[in-house]
């Protein structure tokens, strides 16, 4: 089913969801880069650093992989779940928080070595920006655990994109030295929408040290905040009726504008019809 | 034998976003060659005489 009517929306507001996370600090601002507070203490707490291995798994919310998740419920009786409101505090600076779905991570990156590195990955769930395996609007990123080493080597994924087209390669600059949560999010080719699968992994040169993983997402909804200590908001209506869909692991993380650390508060509500 | 100055060609893959040939303008403290702040390992590297 589909919610369709401000009234719909009203009646499926399932109770809000508060969260609050201790600050990450970032490196300056720059383009495609955000810190996410998955591996923060906090409600949720802090989740552990993903094992599957280099091939990867899908994120299940509920898992002992993904236990930093937003806290949610799959909707019942062919109902569908959108986001309601996001309110997000951040603490330390003005920010935009990104709402995500973490549709699959792996482990086990050389963080040194500069050879294709291949991966043979499960398919990721059906929760592309349609709800497809295609992989349309998904984004790839590596994130790292631990805080990175000296290096700012090239990295560059071939993957399959949301058309199914094998070879495809994206790209990014690595920063040196980068803290725990930090994010780099890969340019993809030309003509690209999204992310099916990931394939193989090289670096130009090494990282030297710390801990990465390879991490596909969607991003469901983003909200600013001007002001350190002001919130922002979106709701059904402003962010555009974004489904949540069954099993999702919705993680936040932030793109800043500054080097102060930054925690946040907040609270998640989904509607459900 | 790359050293800084030397002129370059980045190998594949990443002769996507580095497709001329360059120079090489400094060396990390990792040991890598550098071009405009890049890291490349020697492998990935061709000498251009």
């Amino acid at each position: 089913m589909t919610i369709t009517t401000l009234d719909g929306v009203l009646a499926g507001m399932q109770a809000p969801v508060s969260f609050n996370k201790s600050s990450v600090t970032p490196l300056a601002a720059a383009t495609r880069r955000a810190y996410t507070w998955w591996y923060s203490s906090g409600c949720p707490g802090a989740s552990v650093a993903p094992s599957p291995g280099i091939n990867g798994a899908t994120c299940v919310y509920g898992n002992a992989d993904v236990l930093g998740a937003l806290t949610r419920s799959n909707p019942t009786g062919g109902q569908s779940a959108y986001l309601a409101q996001l309110l997000a505090l951040p603490t330390g600076q003005a920010s935009t928080v990104l709402l995500l779905d973490r549709i699959w991570h792996n482990s086990g990156l050389s963080v040194t070595s500069t050879t294709a590195q291949a991966i043979t990955p499960v398919a990721i769930p059906a929760r592309d920006q349609n709800g497809t395996t295609n992989g349309l609007g998904v984004i790839a990123g590596v994130e790292w655990s631990s805080a990175g080493g000296a290096g700012t080597p090239t990295v560059t994924l071939t993957y399959t994109n949301q058309a199914g087209t094998t070879g495809q390669t994206a790209t990014f600059t690595g920063v040196a030295s980068p803290p725990a949560g930090t994010i780099e999010f890969f340019a993809l080719a030309a003509g690209d929408t999204g992310v099916r699968a990931c394939t193989s992994f090289i670096q130009s040169a090494t990282r030297t040290s710390g801990t990465m993983h390879l991490c596909l997402y969607r991003v469901v909804a983003m909200v600013g905040s001007a002001v350190a200590g002001n919130a922002g908001v979106t709701d059904f209506f402003t962010s555009g009726r974004p489904q949540i869909y069954d099993n999702s692991c919705l993680q936040l993380a932030y793109i800043n504008s500054s080097t102060t650390a930054n925690g946040l508060f907040g609270t998640y509500v989904e509607t459900q019809g | 034998m790359i050293g800084i100055g030397s002129r370059v060609r980045v190998l594949a893959p990443f002769d996507q976003l580095y497709p001329d040939i360059y120079v090489i303008d400094g060396q990390s403290e990792t040991g890598a060659w550098q071009i405009d702040g890049v890291d490349f390992a020697p492998e990935h590297l061709e000498l251009v005489e």
